[in-house]
């Protein structure tokens, strides 16, 4: 490892995005790498598809390399980078106009026994994503950007041009609805 | 309870109090320091953790993306110029044009090389066209730039015969055209202008029209926004035109929207086996237009 990539390791997101913006690919590298994860997570999120959300993740970081240079340092890169990705999502949704939510998994008085912890989980998760499917837009997206972007509330607030309060209670509700929506299998999730 | 009703400790808590709970048990489970009992707020955060990209994946981006920052970065360039066609760089511009053009008839979908042919074209500066798909072939701009061609040069390097339009809008003429052959076909680039190339050279927004001919693949769409489209009748072909271009949002991190009003017509259709488009920009072009000067080219 040479003296520079350990600079970068240690450098902030900010100072690889200051460099980044100077022409050094390495510093967006590294910036890259530390953020793809919620970049994605924050995607698949939105969509729920494999494939979809890596599109949506190679045409955001795209899109922010090539404007890296209109970064100003005004707010996180890491809600800069999930502001482009908001856009993105925004757009992709206009377009496919994912508007009528899915149905919710239906509960049965008797469920089919589970047969191990895995399924389980997987019945869990499947359970709790069709849940967040059903959530109100802007619900859906506060959450979003907050566990799977995992950017702090104000920094939701900036992407989505809102009051850091109204996202507090955006996401409350969220959460709240989520619960209500779940009660049925609150056994389990709960 | 006291003799003047619930105590204040005994209140059940606001909605907003409520909501900064929630928000505490986020932060403190995302930190990993829960404290109180919230299974449903793990779910959400151990879901969020869970979903991750597959290595195969962040690689092949993380390439792509390096691919991808050259010309990104000689585009940012401070001491890159206001036009894009001065002097000298008429050769580079009109090779990035075939290099895009190239890629734009030899890669499956037309979305995918929409922002590279436009760049080539220098009609982006710095945006993204948001409607674009993956880009599949990112064209390389050669290190030399080859020196534009004479009509008759190309029609002798071209490995197919055509013929160039003998219709054009008042006042164009040829200005230069190069041939690019590739792995799937070779691409033929002609250049109309209303002037000669002068002195500061081309301004971004001059007048030009390209044609550009392959005997390569070429998907059938035209390369721009979908939902714009209008089908165009050339002698016995079919062509798709669309008016417009892209530009730029108010905000920064917006994506492109398209402008039908802007001053910018494209015509793509095939015969013959070859593969048409014409661009036509700051020319008042529309489809009646491109149109007549696709049929010259029959």
């Amino acid at each position: 490892m040479n003296k520079r990539s350990e600079e970068y390791q240690q450098a902030s997101n900010e100072v690889l995005a200051q460099q980044a913006a100077k022409g050094d690919h390495a510093a967006f590298t590294q910036l890259y790498q530390r953020t793809v994860k919620r970049l994605y997570a924050y995607c698949y999120s939105q969509v729920h598809n494999v494939q979809e959300a890596e599109d949506l993740t190679t045409q955001t970081f795209i899109a922010a390399l090539e404007q890296i240079s209109r970064y100003r340092g005004e707010g996180t890169v890491a809600a800069w980078l999930l502001g482009i990705a908001y856009h993105k999502v925004s757009d992709w949704r206009r377009k496919r106009r994912l508007t009528a939510p899915l149905t919710l998994v239906e509960d049965s008085a008797d469920p089919t026994p589970l047969p191990d912890e895995v399924l389980f989980q997987q019945w869990q998760r499947a359970t709790l994503e069709q849940a967040l499917h059903t959530l109100t837009s802007e619900r859906a997206e506060a959450i979003a950007l907050r566990f799977f972007g995992e950017l702090s509330n104000a920094e939701v607030a900036a992407v989505m041009g809102k009051q850091e309060a109204a996202v507090k209670m955006l996401i409350h509700r969220g959460v709240q609805e989520l619960r209500g929506r779940l009660g049925a299998n609150k056994e389990k999730i709960l | 309870m006291t003799m003047q009703g619930i105590s204040p400790d005994e209140l059940p808590p606001t909605e907003e109090e409520q909501a900064d709970q929630t928000d505490r048990l986020i932060t403190q489970r995302q930190q990993g320091t829960v404290s109180l009992d919230a299974p449903l707020v793990d779910a959400l955060v151990e879901m969020a953790a869970d979903t991750t990209p597959t290595p195969a994946f962040v690689a092949a981006l993380e390439e792509r993306l390096h691919k991808h920052a050259a010309p990104t970065q000689a585009k940012q360039s401070p001491l890159r110029p206001r036009y894009f066609f001065p002097f000298r760089r008429f050769a580079v511009a009109a090779a990035l044009v075939l290099a895009v053009s190239s890629a734009l008839f030899l890669t499956p979908t037309v979305r995918a090389t929409l922002w590279d042919w436009l760049y080539g074209f220098g009609l982006l500066d710095e945006a993204t066209v948001t409607e674009q798909a993956i880009p599949l072939v990112t064209p390389v701009m050669p290190s030399t730039a080859p020196t534009p061609l004479t009509l008759s040069a190309i029609q002798e390097q071209a490995p197919f015969a055509f013929r160039p339009p003998t219709w054009l809008p008042i006042g164009l003429r040829f200005t230069g055209g190069f041939v690019m052959p590739g792995d799937d076909g070779t691409v033929v680039t002609l250049a109309y202008h209303l002037t000669d190339p002068p002195t500061g050279g081309y301004a971004l927004d001059a007048p030009v029209l390209f044609v550009a001919i392959s005997d390569g693949p070429l998907p059938n769409r035209p390369l721009v926004a979908e939902g714009h489209q209008q089908v165009v009748q050339i002698g016995n072909h079919t062509g798709v035109y669309t008016h417009g271009n892209w530009r730029e949002a108010a905000a920064p991190t917006a994506p492109l929207v398209w402008d039908s009003s802007l001053d910018a017509a494209w015509l793509s259709w095939q015969a013959d086996g070859l593969n048409y488009l014409l661009y036509a920009q700051g020319l008042q072009s529309d489809a009646e237009a491109l149109a007549v000067v696709a049929a010259s080219m029959q």
